[in-house]
């Protein structure tokens, strides 16, 4: 049985920041906020509002549109780096909070913005082995909350969000063979943690090297792009879009260049303006912005998803007949 | 050599920095002359390292390298890595 992807649904928190707050706030110019970093606005979680909030208020608005998925799904993967609690998994917490019967198998995901290709290969193969109908991928972030609220090269990035991806066996896009990739020498560039090192100590912060990821991205990300368009017997001319994490307008715009597309290659997806960097739910997002257009048959994609660990995981995802959305 | 290493530092900068038009001296200063930003300057030395083949640790990210005569000299010493 061939899975994929039937629908994809995504929440954004209601509390906002502007690339005008920003500029002002960090000492940036607007137009760099804009320009160069990729950023319009951000959105922010509530004091109280964690990642099983966001996830559960994305998956209602998936099951608003057909009510019967919260009695027919079977699994529900949460991909999450700002789990609620370090323990319970947070896909425990959604599993209460929408109410799912106790059949339903529940486990987290711990990855960053290479997450949903991770996880949109492991939940397919968690289906196909048991030969369950349908799951939920969930990817959900609360970065606002890790970041030193005086580091301004992560507080004009980051941006709170959920998605949930229906995986099914009625999908509308069916993925190709994935790449996958880590460099663990690296893991050190994105961190959270106290500002001495220490694993143990409090506060802890997000710590970004930027010029590391930005080096990682640039050299690494091409070169899998490639191995994965090779693994699908394909070439990048008989791509129709090309989706990559959102990491910054400049990260996107470098990668492109490195991988020879022209500057206005109407194939290249840039959703980062109107979301910021979501983390493991930009893929999603930006291909549920895109959906009519994408899911249209014999429609290829690729899509890319790359940063903590520093990791990275590449497919090509191809819309067939039938439209559920 | 030096001038070699001049006009690929020169295509490097027409690459990252359109905007910067006219040649590349060496007394220029790659952010105050030239006007690469922050994220520029990444772009700019990521592909200096892929062309010239070497590695530019963050410790010698100085003031000093930023000046184009500086870094023909720093290209020209720096080890090649594969």
């Amino acid at each position: 049985m061939n899975y994929g992807i039937e629908a994809i649904e995504y929440y954004l928190p209601e509390g906002e920041t502007s690339s005008a707050e920003l500029a002002h706030k960090f000492g940036f110019d607007q137009s760099f906020i804009e320009g160069k970093v990729g950023v319009k606005k951000l959105f922010l979680a509530a004091p109280e509002e964690f990642s099983s909030d966001l996830a559960t208020k994305a998956v209602e608005k998936l099951f608003a549109k057909d009510p019967t998925l919260r009695e027919t799904v079977d699994a529900v993967v949460v991909c999450t780096q700002t789990p609620d609690y370090p323990l319970p998994h947070t896909s425990a917490i959604v599993h209460q909070k929408l109410k799912l019967p106790s059949r339903v198998a529940c486990f987290d995901v711990s990855l960053g913005c290479s997450g949903w290709v991770y996880g949109l290969s492991i939940l397919q193969g968690f289906l196909r082995e048991n030969q369950l109908s349908r799951g939920l991928l969930i990817t959900s972030e609360t970065y606002s909350k890790m970041i030193d609220p005086r580091d301004r090269d992560t507080k004009v990035l980051f941006s709170d969000a959920a998605a949930v991806t229906l995986v099914g066996r009625n999908g509308v896009l069916k993925s190709g063979r994935f790449t996958f990739g880590t460099n663990g020498n690296l893991h050190e560039h994105l961190i959270y943690r106290a500002k001495t090192g220490s694993a143990s100590q409090e506060p802890r912060f997000l710590e970004m090297n930027g010029r590391g990821i930005f080096e990682f991205v640039g050299t690494e990300i091409p070169k899998d792009v490639q191995a994965c368009l090779e693994a699908n017997e394909t070439h990048l001319d008989a791509i129709n879009f090309i989706v990559f994490h959102q990491a910054s307008s400049f990260m996107l715009e470098t990668v492109a260049r490195r991988m020879r597309l022209k500057a206005d290659d109407k194939r290249f997806v840039k959703v980062i303006d109107r979301f910021g960097n979501t983390v493991s739910s930009s893929i999603p997002i930006a291909l549920r912005s895109l959906w009519d257009t994408i899911s249209s048959p014999n429609t290829k994609i690729l899509v890319s998803g790359f940063g903590v660990g520093l990791s990275w995981a590449s497919t090509i995802l191809e819309s067939s007949l039938e439209r559920n959305q | 050599m030096a001038e070699e290493i001049l006009k690929k530092i020169e295509k490097i900068v027409n690459e990252v920095q359109p905007d910067f038009s006219g040649d590349l001296k060496p007394e220029m200063n790659l952010r105050k002359d030239v006007g690469l930003d922050s994220l520029d300057v990444m772009s700019f030395f990521l592909e200096l390292e892929t062309e010239f083949k070497i590695k530019i640790p963050d410790s010698d990210f100085t003031e000093n390298i930023f000046v184009v005569r500086n870094l023909i000299e720093y290209v020209e010493k720096a080890p090649r890595v594969s």
